[in-house]
């Protein structure tokens, strides 16, 4: 299994900024999938500026998978055929996943929301204010006031990718920008065959393995456990907010 | 042996040399390692003091094991049940708690204190305490070492019993590689080699078996480690869940009813199923309820049911299955029905595996609904079976660290606030809030989810263990999750004793503060299943002469003594 180090070097590689794939892209390479996306997040609260951090998202026609590099951390979503959410939790410098069966997510059961990390729902309450560009480049420029809050989308429609996203309330500010994006497909299949390759353990099975160092460590530390911020990393330590995706 | 085993169990080595098994016999079942060990002959030994000549020898055994059904587990499940009833629950009793004979099971592991399930269960299969974490193998194992498998296998109850010409059976609402169940059937050095894809490469290399492969391989397996034997033919009855266990890694072998991408995990491209149907003409695979309700028992020589990915649901989520799936006394009934062909009798050994994995998540709800369905199987068993011939045992293969605490008043809801004798409002800790009867001493710790019936969804949520305002929260919803008060990702087994329940012949052997592994000696004394199984490899037993047709007049006989059972 490729290093975090070698996966984002290779990624730099063969992933070219999204202006230039706009330059060479037919109409034929609009399809929605498979993708790759990297995005930057930068959050402030108060207007202090926190870390900026990156998100990589992976999709293909049944697998999403959501990659938070600084925390190797990979969460890998699929569709059941009952229209549930099946999750495995991967943490890539162990090499391990947890997985959760359908019926233990209990959050947004929206899969457009793990596809576009924003969900038509969402979208469809927001106003179309302009259009632009043409094809795969047609941008959507939407805009929504509510509850104190400002959000501010560029969307792009036919690849079903957000372009840019901002969230402005009166005490914090979240804002998304695409930096990269691929449609190599090889290498999109080799991202998912390597997570397919991890050892998982389904989280139910952790109590009977408290021989297994990593996941004792998990039962002692909860460090897959979705803390009141989100994740703590493999040491036990809360990682802080700044990974939520909950549009 | 090793060093942690103790001076007074070595001293019992001694005497091991004139085992009572000793007849003479050319071609021994047991190995003299296993016959000899320590606790084997501890074993032998107890039940030898409990038997006499004239009781009742059973034709049938069936082994029921609540996976974490601790006493506090079963008194807990008896009120529920009850007051589900409408009765005001203590006094009601679950159908094994009207069992005529009762003992208690040390559960310890030779290397744990607290135990697990593959330790625990390879004692009540093989009559020998082993480590934990190993399957079907002694103690002189070094876990995850598969070089140390050979020459400490295990000769379990179900093995004897298929040597003997009798039908066997396993059931488990868990996956059916997992450990309970693997201990009837498997030899690993790693409860977790469920598939190849879960060994490390050098195991596999070094030629050991993964788990799933040894269930399909069984008959095989068996025949080739006892060659003499004339009458093994494999296991008829196997139902559970862990469908990725027997399916190549690949999505065009996916069931409709798969839940992931690609359901199989096998990285050797084998696909188990259609290796035991090929094995099994006459077979019938299952997957679903639809499947499972066109079995017909009465002319089904053998059934592999699948009907799960991983584990099976619990019972009280099993209407959320997707193709959904038969419940554990439905599974029990009809493999008794499918095993009872055989006159020479059979072995069943079913596992309500989900009490586990409620406890482990909190869920006092789950955990208790999953007891008393458990509860019903035993019940269907019984009105199933000719007790005259057939021992039944109920057992638990470790505790939970689960408590009924506080004062409540007769017939307040256990899955409820403490309310005090003679009050109408909850009692007040120190702290100013009320506090629930149950409760766990480790865990995740409290949760409200609402009407959710899969205590997993807990595993969603964060840790959040101590004491919580519980005054505007109904912890008598399926959601709840009880207190804990030490904060872990998952609850804990605990190390008491668990008891033994013991109907049909040899029943009373259950008897006394034993050692988990005297399971095995009361199902073997009362069974004769060493006896029979060498006398089918030592030519005094008839050759071939299993008799599985489909008798009308059998089923009739059956059916008055069902009626006799009630």
């Amino acid at each position: 299994m490729p290093s975090l180090k070698t996966l984002l070097i290779c990624l730099t590689a063969t992933i070219y900024p999204f202006s230039a794939q706009a330059q060479s892209n037919a109409p034929q390479h609009c399809s929605s999938e498979p993708v790759s996306a990297v995005y930057q997040v930068k959050m402030s609260e108060n207007g202090k500026k926190s870390d900026k951090y990156q998100v990589e998202l992976w999709r293909n026609a049944q697998q999403v998978a959501i990659r938070y590099p600084a925390n190797a951390i990979t969460e890998l979503w699929e569709l059941t055929v009952n229209n549930k959410l099946h999750l495995v939790r991967y943490f890539d410098a162990h090499g391990r996943g947890i997985e959760y069966q359908p019926n233990e997510i209990k959050g947004n059961q929206d899969w457009s929301l793990k596809r576009q990390l924003i969900s038509d729902t969402l979208i469809s309450q927001m106003t179309l204010r302009k259009t632009r560009g043409k094809d795969c480049q047609t941008v959507e420029y939407y805009a929504k006031k509510s509850d104190g809050s400002k959000l501010d989308l560029q969307w792009f429609p036919k690849q079903q990718l957000i372009k840019h996203f901002k969230v402005k309330s009166s005490a914090s500010e979240t804002e998304w920008t695409l930096l990269e994006t691929s449609k190599d497909a090889q290498q999109i299949a080799q991202e998912f065959q390597t997570l397919a390759l991890y050892d998982t353990t389904d989280y139910t099975d952790i109590g009977d393995n408290e021989s297994d160092p990593f996941l004792l460590n998990m039962i002692n530390l909860g460090f897959v456990e979705h803390g009141g911020s989100g994740f703590y990393d493999a040491d036990g330590h809360d990682i802080g907010d700044g990974h939520a995706h909950h549009h | 042996m090793k060093l942690k085993t103790t001076a007074f169990v070595g001293a019992l080595a001694l005497a091991a040399s004139s085992s009572a098994f000793s007849d003479g016999n050319k071609h021994d079942v047991i190995p003299g390692y296993q016959k000899n060990s320590p606790w084997f002959v501890d074993g032998e030994n107890n039940v030898k003091a409990k038997f006499f000549p004239g009781n009742r020898k059973a034709k049938n055994v069936i082994l029921f094991v609540g996976d974490g059904m601790g006493v506090s587990t079963v008194t807990a499940a008896r009120i529920l049940e009850g007051q589900l009833k409408g009765m005001m629950g203590e006094e009601n009793n679950l159908s094994f708690d009207l069992f005529p004979y009762t003992g208690l099971a040390k559960t310890y592991n030779v290397d744990a204190q607290t135990p697990d399930s593959a330790g625990t269960m390879t004692a009540m299969m093989s009559g020998v305490k082993t480590d934990v974490g190993v399957i079907g193998v002694n103690e002189n194992i070094v876990r995850g070492d598969c070089s140390t498998v050979k020459g400490n296998e295990l000769v379990t109850a179900l093995e004897l019993a298929e040597i003997a010409g009798k039908s066997t059976g396993i059931i488990s609402t868990a996956r059916i590689t997992h450990a309970t169940p693997a201990a009837t059937y498997a030899k690993s050095a790693d409860r977790n080699w469920e598939d190849v894809s879960d060994m490390p490469a050098d195991a596999v290399a070094q030629g050991c078996e993964d788990i799933a492969s040894q269930l399909v391989n069984f008959e095989g397996n068996l025949k080739e480690r006892f060659p003499k034997a004339r009458n093994i033919d494999g296991i008829e009855v196997v139902m559970g869940g862990g469908r990725r266990h027997f399916l190549p890694k690949d999505p065009a072998f996916n069931s409709p009813d798969a839940v992931s991408t690609t359901e199989g995990d096998r990285t050797d491209g084998r696909n188990l199923v259609a290796e035991w149907q090929t094995a099994y003409p006459q077979g019938s695979y299952i997957f679903d309820q639809a499947g499972f309700d066109s079995i017909n028992p009465y002319t089904t020589e053998r059934v592999f049911g699948l009907f799960n990915e991983s584990h099976m649901q619990y019972e009280a989520d099993r209407q959320n299955d997707i193709a959904g799936e038969p419940s554990i006394s439905e599974m029990t009934a009809k493999a008794i029905d499918i095993l009872d062909n055989n006159r020479k009798g059979y072995f069943l050994m079913v596992e309500s595996g989900r009490i586990d994995h409620g406890h482990h998540a909190g869920s006092a709800f789950n955990a208790l609904t999953d007891t008393v369905e458990l509860s019903k199987a035993v019940e269907a068993a019984v009105k199933n079976v000719n007790m005259d011939e057939t021992l039944i045992i109920v057992t638990a293969d470790h505790s939970h660290v689960f408590t009924i605490a506080g004062y409540p008043k007769r017939g307040n809801p256990i899955l409820g606030k403490v309310v005090g004798v003679g009050s109408d409002s909850p009692s007040l800790a120190s702290d100013g809030m009320p506090y629930t009867t149950l409760g766990y001493t480790n865990g995740l710790g409290y949760a409200d989810l609402g009407d959710e019936a899969d205590a997993d969804a807990r595993y969603e949520q964060p840790i959040d263990a101590g004491r919580k305002d519980l005054t505007h929260i109904d912890t008598e919803a399926s959601g709840y999750h009880q207190e804990a008060l030490v904060p872990l990702s998952s609850e804990t087994h605990a190390g008491e004793d668990v008891a033994i329940y013991g109907k049909g012949p040899g029943a009373h052997m259950v008897s006394g503060t034993n050692e988990q592994s005297v399971i095995f000696h009361v199902m073997n004394r009362s069974a004769n299943l060493e006896k029979q199984a060498s006398s089918q490899m030592n030519g005094r037993g008839n050759h071939h002469d299993r008799d599985k047709h489909h008798d009308r007049d059998k089923h009739q006989d059956r059916d008055h003594h069902k009626h006799h059972n009630d």
